[in-house]
């Protein structure tokens, strides 16, 4: 969960970035890197796809930071960056098909770990791929990120209550799919809000 | 929200570390010209506004030092002899102040007046 804090070291940090400080730039990119992958690759469903939809979006939000209001939080910002650059990947992927790159290519310290984390993964990507688009990203952020409906429904562009109804609606499914592990249909972070 | 309240299946999705330096490396490989372009241009912008700024401050500069010798030459001349040292100098020692304006007391101007008026007659 974001605190006040956290929100004005974020926007120092941007502050930086706009200067072309370096040393913050790496900070934001660590912040985000992990649920950004997470977004790519349960939008696009593809390990490699989802590598470049990171690398895209963290680079157009460079390009474009000047465009962030000042006192504007990075985040939402900077989904709705990512969103947008998955979409366009998937339109130009669209055109060409290709193998997928297994996830976990690279390899870990335990091959039947690695395996395991492997089907796991692959289960997921796949009940993620029953989602609805807009169930699936809001599920995600919520999860995720941590975002409250309230800036879901900004970084999507709809309503909050339809943000409560798509992650509704996508816990059931990946109950359904994946077991409990989906999380409870109902209630989650906001609760404590 | 804290990594282990997150569900499992999200857990399941992240990336393992060979995959997050190979992607951290490839955008701050990306990166980094950018944002050598962008302290470049905050650099430029510094010393364009510096550029554009001198000669303005010269001429700031030059109307104050202007207003201030203008203000020096115009000086009012019943300050200057209101002043202890000027009223001093300008009392010769022969007609030095009557024992009434001992150096302890304040002078009162109207009395230095009328006694230098005095000592140069009429």
């Amino acid at each position: 969960m974001r605190t006040s804090a956290s929100l004005a070291e974020e926007q120092t940090l941007v502050q930086a970035v706009q200067e072309g400080d370096e040393v913050a730039f790496g900070v934001l990119v660590d912040r985000y890197l992990d649920s950004a992958y997470v977004t790519a690759l349960s939008v696009l469903r593809n390990a490699h796809d989802a590598e470049d939809a990171v690398q895209g979006a963290f680079i157009r939000a460079l390009e474009r930071i000047d465009q962030l209001k000042p006192g504007s939080p990075f985040g939402p910002w900077f989904y709705r960056v990512l969103r947008s650059t998955c979409l366009n990947l998937r339109r130009r992927e669209a055109l060409r098909s290709h193998d997928d790159i297994p996830v976990s290519a690279a390899g870990g310290r335990d091959p039947e770990q690695d395996l395991q984390r492997e089907l796991t993964r692959e289960r997921v990507i796949g009940a993620l791929g029953e989602l609805p688009e807009m169930q699936r990203l809001a599920v995600t952020l919520y999860d995720l990120e941590g975002y409250s409906h309230q800036e879901i429904a900004e970084i999507l562009g709809i309503a909050v209550g339809t943000s409560r109804a798509h992650v509704h609606h996508a816990r059931r499914t990946l109950r359904r799919l994946i077991g409990p592990s989906a999380g409870p249909e109902d209630g989650g972070h906001e609760s404590m809000e | 929200m804290s990594n282990d309240r997150r569900p499992i299946w999200l857990r399941a999705l992240h990336p393992d570390d060979v995959t997050r330096r190979r992607v951290r490396g490839a955008i701050l490989g990306e990166a980094l010209p950018l944002l050598a372009a962008r302290r470049d241009s905050w650099l430029d912008a510094v010393a364009e506004w510096a550029t554009i700024l001198s000669p303005v401050a010269a001429a700031v500069t030059l109307i104050f030092a202007g207003l201030a010798l203008r203000q020096a030459g115009s000086a009012d001349p019943a300050e200057s002899l209101a002043s202890a040292p000027a009223v001093e100098d300008l009392v010769r020692p022969e007609n030095a102040l009557p024992s009434a304006f001992g150096r302890d007391s304040v002078p009162d101007l109207d009395a230095v007046l009328t006694v230098i008026y005095e000592s140069e007659g009429p």
